[in-house]
């Protein structure tokens, strides 16, 4: 009798669900898909995207797009334009070449202007992308919603021991999440981000201190995130600035006394 | 689970009177070759769409599909079946405007990304709800298509053609031009790819979906946690 690792399971779970294992393979694959949960879980949600990726339904046809396409094949397929295109050729034939279309299109290019264009182009392109790189932020604080970070700013605290049972209260959750820095600033993230944030947050097992490294666009109020992920270092030492601060000991110094219990 | 075709490769017997409209086209009777578009539209878009993501895209492949068979329709020599030529046409158009979008994508074609992650999904996450009853058919063909978009090209392809346009392994093979054993290696991959991102997508819908429909702060909450 086969016996399968869970490697030996996913490299035949493909053929399996065509069918195309033959007997003791065919065994073997289902025995293990009965004994071991997690690639029972793998069978049946394969096999569930196979079945979505078939479904008839999608991926239909607008019928304005097929209307589209048989107008430009009627264009193409229509007897006048076979007709003009064979009339066309004799003359084309008995006439000098004609000269060739780019040429023509080149010779009434005003080049000063063209360059002045492509200046003014490249101008505001730079402008653009460095005034976009100027609102990119990279910032340090906790993750907190909005809901709780009113409360904090208010009174004047940080939410180092903010729990987890609270960041995941439907109110909370509802009300979005952003980052809180050491500053006292809150910044609300947009709403992909804080999806992300919500998903971050089921996904580890922290209790508190929920210190992020956030990477992010300034866009108003609101920071557009890039990037997110739980801070390296632990503990409240660190708090790294954009900004060079100029005595960050200091200011952990104060912070720490004004945050003690 | 129903296949478009279980005809062996080289049989154009079943073609469902393709070729007698090709050879009637090629005879002189080119209106008729709106007869055939007809009965091939929906899968080039089905296809076109699945591989770009973009309804506009997918929309000038298509019309570009159809006018290059018209253009080649002497080429066509009825050893496979006319709509694995089709489909054929319409995958290498993709491909020409997936190159166009996205150059850097496309250092090759054939070769899969060495740093491939899919071959053993990292985590079995049990899906909470099925797509097919929980999302419409309009969520469902976005979920597919942001899943379908993660995956490299030529894996994309692969499962374009079996499972979405599901034709059989051999017509697979021949429309991408790879040997039978080479589809299945890329099949194995590319449905499991598949099944991670859209396990995925569907966490974090149904996290999207927790967080719009969770209520709104009230007055009465406002109290500290
Ligand atoms: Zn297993």
């Amino acid at each position: 009798m086969l016996t399968l690792t869970c490697e030996d399971f996913l490299a035949r779970i493909s053929e399996f669900i065509d069918g195309d294992l033959d007997g003791a393979w065919r065994q073997a694959v289902s025995d293990h898909a009965r004994d071991c949960p997690h690639c029972a879980v793998i069978l049946d949600t394969t096999q569930r995207t196979i079945r979505l990726a078939g479904e008839a339904q999608l991926f239909a046809l607008p019928p304005e797009v097929a209307e589209r396409l048989h107008a430009r094949l009627a264009a193409v397929l229509a007897p006048a334009a076979v007709e003009a295109s064979a009339e066309l050729a004799p003359a084309s034939l008995m006439a000098p070449p004609p000269p060739p279309r780019p040429r023509g299109w080149l010779e009434g290019w005003n080049w000063p202007l063209a360059w002045a264009v492509l200046g003014a182009v490249l101008i505001i392109f730079g402008g653009v992308s460095w005034w976009q790189q100027a609102r990119i932020r990279t910032l340090q604080g906790w993750l907190i919603d909005a809901h709780c970070a009113a409360r904090y700013i208010a009174a004047g605290d940080m939410p180092v021991s903010h729990p987890r049972w609270c960041l995941l209260q439907p109110a909370c959750v509802a009300s979005g999440y952003g980052v809180m820095t050491a500053q006292g600033r809150f910044w609300p993230f947009n709403r992909v981000g804080s999806i992300r944030a919500l998903l971050m947050l089921r996904a580890s097992n922290r209790q508190q201190n929920f210190r992020i490294t956030v990477r992010g666009e300034e866009r108003g109020p609101i920071l557009y995130v890039r990037s997110l992920r739980w801070a390296k270092a632990k503990g409240l030492i660190s708090v790294r600035l954009r900004a060079p601060a100029p005595s960050p000991r200091l200011r952990q110094a104060v912070y720490m006394t004004a945050t003690a219990p | 689970m129903s296949r478009e075709s279980a005809v062996p490769v080289g049989a154009p017997a079943g073609d469902d009177g393709d070729n007698a409209l090709v050879a009637a086209i090629r005879a002189g009777e080119r209106g008729r070759f709106q007869e055939l578009v007809a009965r091939h539209q929906r899968a080039v878009y089905r296809t076109a769409l699945a591989i770009l993501r973009s309804p506009e895209d997918a929309e000038d492949v298509t019309q570009e599909t159809f006018l290059r068979a018209l253009e080649h329709l002497d080429q066509f020599r009825g050893e496979a079946r006319f709509s694995t030529w089709l489909t054929q046409i319409c995958v290498n158009t993709s491909r020409m405007a997936l190159r166009k979008r996205h150059p850097e994508l496309w250092t090759s074609l054939d070769e899969p990304v060495t740093t491939d992650d899919g071959a053993l999904p990292r985590e079995a996450v049990e899906w909470r709800e099925d797509p097919e009853q929980a999302y419409s058919r309009q969520e469902q063909e976005e979920l597919l298509l942001n899943a379908l978009a993660g995956l490299h090209p030529s894996y994309r392809e692969v499962v374009v053609l079996r499972d979405i346009r599901q034709l059989s392994t051999e017509e697979t093979a021949q429309a991408l031009g790879l040997t039978v054993a080479n589809v299945k290696t890329r099949l194995l991959r590319a449905r499991l790819q598949l099944r991670d991102r859209l396990a995925a997508r569907l966490h974090a819908a149904a996290a999207a979906r927790d967080l719009a429909s969770s209520a709104p702060a009230s007055p009465k909450d406002d109290r500290p946690c």
